[in-house]
């Protein structure tokens, strides 16, 4: 194999690229794999029930079934080699299908989505690791349920906020997500490393995500390789409930605009929290500058309650930061800052 | 050669057939090295074929149909990670392999370090790197066959190389 050069490479992506060619290369797949292909296709022949799961499969089946008339009428059967040779080239592309033109729409690619909320923690400076939630778009597989999608979300893939980060360990996995009544039984890699404040953190990011996605559950029950864990400061053989927001949450959280996007003017500002006297001071800078073009205030929940805040701001086209916060009652300095860069067209 | 242009009308077995001969090998290295497991690898391939099929008279064009086949084992390669037993999680490192005799062991085992540091990265970091540094796709390619945002590739990419560079210098 001729490895293309690529003047654009640095050290490591060259270094990485070797590897992978490297590897591959020690990959030798069997000489069967068409016979199998073939003999896949002529399984799909049987009702779309009796396939496992995924919703890919089941649409590729009902398609079988559209054009089964025609493999039936050519010969084939369950177990007969519906597919080999030419003579039924023409089927998908000349022949109008009967059925009814749904049939067209059941293939797409196998992916449906949904929308999850994920927590994930960030430094607060003052009080430690605090909760943060994003909302992202999953693939939905497996009849997995949002719970379980959120989770896996939560342990595979990053924030959209590159300030916040979750608190579990890269590379931890979900094994098993199961719900008995209020309770969900989450099943993991890994853990974090115990006695630690972030331990109890971690296991606050999981609960508030399971609970935040999966309505009848209000307590988790933790386990690691199926056992519960070991920890130094805690004992989770028992289901963990949330805990206070005010307590594990950040206290001011910027919904919108979200890290990355690209908005219209004037700019939508909403978000929630809790500040003193329930106000939540907000500023705008050109990106990557010191100089404030635009600052104002908002009124979320006050005394320890949290409540949604909201403003809107006019800004000529450009990319900025935004940050809200509470300013110190003693000396104005900004506290508990949640911040996003985002692009107005 | 499959090519677009002049792409004769295929019917359904003819573009498995077609495709299985240009691009089954270099699938299931794909899938094998997202989920280092050969076996496990050529059966995700084959089930996209299967699903391929299936779907080929609306994609109708070879294109397309490699695009299909890409997300399919993009998508099965996380499923059958995902269902994995605990005990497989941490198979042992692989033995050198034979074509570096010339280069000696140091080749292997920078290879091997490399790629034990790409395994702990998160799981959306891996898929970017390998379908950049193998399958060579562009930035399009790999957000269509991850179905993810270009925006979200870049970032992918460059947590990941910055994750890795860390990963390897500490091992140094």
């Amino acid at each position: 194999m001729t490895t293309p050069i690529h003047p654009d490479d640095d050290p490591l992506a060259a270094r990485l690229r070797a590897a992978l060619a490297s590897e591959a290369d020690m990959v030798h797949p069997s000489d069967d794999g068409l016979s199998n292909i073939r003999d896949g296709i002529a399984q799909e022949q049987r009702p779309w029930w009796r396939h496992p799961g995924v919703l890919a499969v089941a649409a590729a089946a009902v398609i079988g079934l559209a054009a089964g008339g025609l493999a039936v009428a050519l010969g084939g059967d369950d177990g007969g080699n519906v597919v080999a040779g030419p003579t039924t080239s023409e089927e998908p592309t000349t022949a109008s299908p009967s059925p009814s033109e749904t049939t067209t729409e059941a293939t797409d690619p196998p992916t449906t989505r949904e929308d999850v909320f994920v927590y994930y923690a960030m430094d607060d400076g003052d009080l430690g690791p605090r909760l943060y939630r994003e909302e992202h778009s999953v693939v939905a597989e497996g009849g997995a349920g949002q719970g379980a999608l959120a989770v896996r979300e939560m342990l595979a893939e990053p924030a959209t906020d590159p300030d916040y980060t979750s608190l579990w360990p890269s590379g931890t996995e979900l094994l098993d997500y199961s719900v008995s009544g209020d309770t969900a039984t989450v099943d993991l890699s890994g853990f974090v490393q115990v006695g630690s404040e972030a331990e109890l953190a971690a296991v606050q990011q999981l609960v508030y995500t399971v609970t935040a996605n999966d309505k009848p559950v209000s307590r988790v029950k933790l386990l690691v390789d199926g056992a519960t864990p070991t920890s130094g400061i805690a004992d989770w053989s028992s289901p963990v409930k949330r805990a206070s927001m005010l307590d594990v949450q950040g206290l001011v959280w910027l919904l919108t605009p979200t890290q990355d996007a690209t908005v219209g003017s004037p700019v939508e500002i909403t978000g929630f929290g809790t500040a003193f006297e329930g106000t939540v001071s907000w500023e705008v800078r050109k990106d990557g500058s010191d100089t404030v073009v635009e600052e104002g205030f908002a009124q979320a929940g006050a005394n320890g309650d949290f409540a949604e805040f909201s403003d809107t701001v006019d800004l000529p086209p450009g990319t900025y930061e935004i940050r809200a916060f509470e300013s110190s009652a003693e000396d104005g300095r900004p506290l508990h800052v949640d911040s996003k860069t985002f692009t107005v067209e | 050669m499959s090519s677009t242009a002049g792409a004769p009308a295929w019917g359904a077995d003819d573009a498995v057939t077609h495709l299985y001969a240009a691009h089954y090998r270099s699938l299931v290295r794909l899938a094998a090295l997202l989920l280092r497991d050969t076996a496990a690898a050529e059966e995700v391939v084959q089930d996209a074929f299967v699903a391929m099929h299936a779907a080929w008279r609306r994609l109708a064009d070879p294109d397309k149909a490699l695009a299909y086949l890409r997300r399919s084992v993009v998508n099965g390669s996380r499923s059958a990670l995902r269902h994995r037993s605990v005990v497989e999680r941490h198979p042992p490192v692989p033995p050198p392999h034979a074509a570096s005799a010339e280069h000696g062991a140091m080749v292997a085992l920078e290879h091997a370090e490399v790629m034990a540091a790409l395994r702990r990265l998160p799981q959306r970091q891996r898929e970017v790197l390998v379908l950049r540094y193998y399958a060579d796709l562009s930035e399009a390619g790999i957000a269509d066959a991850l179905d993810i945002s270009r925006g979200a590739v870049k970032s992918h990419a460059s947590r990941g190389m910055a994750a890795l560079r860390e990963s390897l210098e500490a091992a140094s």
